[in-house]
């Protein structure tokens, strides 16, 4: 289990019980009891810290890294029937946005979202979730087909911020994010916005204009990452 | 701007940028709740959440009129922000 260090006593806990269990199947004797208080104690507990957390716990949070990604969600929301979609027909692919059609309880909806790796090398792979103007540009073009084919549009936003590199700039990266924002204004199609881990400034942005914005309980948007 | 790793939690206080402080700032629509412990404790109930919020607006959605649609998302970012002359 990976706690954070906020959640110290929550783990404690957690070790106390496994050794009453441990010490209830050495010598036989009921700790049926002291388990179940236990429990309850680490439930109360819980929902102590997690009612008072600051804003610093809650960016923690956020970073978890067993936090549930856009990929994640997709899958479990279209149930499998989701097809990705490719390129930005002008320079490549970028593998820090997903996008495509998935069904969810039978309305076909387009989502779009950054996906962040839960290895090295999966991380690596999807740039930590910064995205490229490529993936930029990929997302508007997923979101034009959407428009074409009259289809809701859904944006899963999870990035700690566009990619900053020289590559980028070179190929317009703010152009690019400066495009999504002003033709998301104009799509004909509803568009929800949803942060479900980091919000970063522009990286978030280029994706973030939508009918309804809305956002995760732990998650974070800001123009800056603290 | 206080370049250092030290001022994190300071930093994460003064930009407001929880999800309670955006929603008073006005600055997004709606909370989606999570269960206790985050996300990562409970997925299939966070992505029942998310579901459930998804189909509930989308359904209001569907049902306006496209351009009043467009209208309304220009005039809400454009209402965002205030400020305080002094």
């Amino acid at each position: 289990m990976n706690l954070l260090d906020f959640e110290k006593p929550i783990g404690e806990l957690y070790e106390q019980l496994e050794k009453t269990k441990l010490i209830g199947e050495k010598s036989k004797v009921d700790v049926s009891q002291t388990v179940a208080e236990l429990e309850q104690k680490i439930t109360d507990t819980k929902a102590s810290i997690y009612d008072n957390l600051t804003a610093w716990q809650k960016v923690q949070v956020s970073r978890h890294p067993d936090r549930p990604y856009t990929m994640d969600f997709i899958e479990s929301l279209t149930e499998k029937t989701f097809i990705e979609l490719h390129g930005d027909r002008t320079f490549g692919d970028d593998k820090a946005i997903v996008g495509g059609f998935g069904s969810m309880d039978g309305q076909t909806i387009m989502f779009i979202g950054q996906q962040k790796g839960n290895n090295t090398k999966s991380r690596q792979f999807r740039n930590f979730g910064m995205a490229n103007p490529e993936g930029y540009r990929k997302a508007l073009r997923l979101m034009k087909m959407a428009e074409k084919f009259n289809k809701p549009i859904v944006t899963l936003i999870d990035t700690p911020g566009a990619y900053p590199g020289l590559e980028a700039e070179e190929r317009g990266q703010a152009e690019a994010i400066a495009k999504n924002l002003q033709e998301m204004f104009l799509l004909k199609v509803p568009v929800i916005c949803i942060i479900i881990g980091e919000g970063a400034s522009g990286g978030a942005l280029g994706i973030g204009i939508g009918d309804k914005v809305l956002m995760l309980e732990y998650t974070w948007y800001s123009v800056i990452s603290p | 701007m206080w370049r250092s790793w030290d001022f994190k939690e300071k930093a994460a206080e003064s930009l407001k940028l929880t999800a309670d402080d955006m929603l008073a700032n006005k600055l997004i629509d709606g909370i989606i709740r999570e269960p206790v412990g985050g996300a990562h404790n409970d997925r299939e109930k966070t992505f029942q959440n998310v579901k459930t919020e998804i189909k509930k607006h989308l359904t209001k959605l569907l049902a306006t009129d496209p351009q009043k649609r467009i209208d309304k998302r220009i005039t809400k970012f454009c209402n965002m922000g205030f400020f305080k002359e002094e």
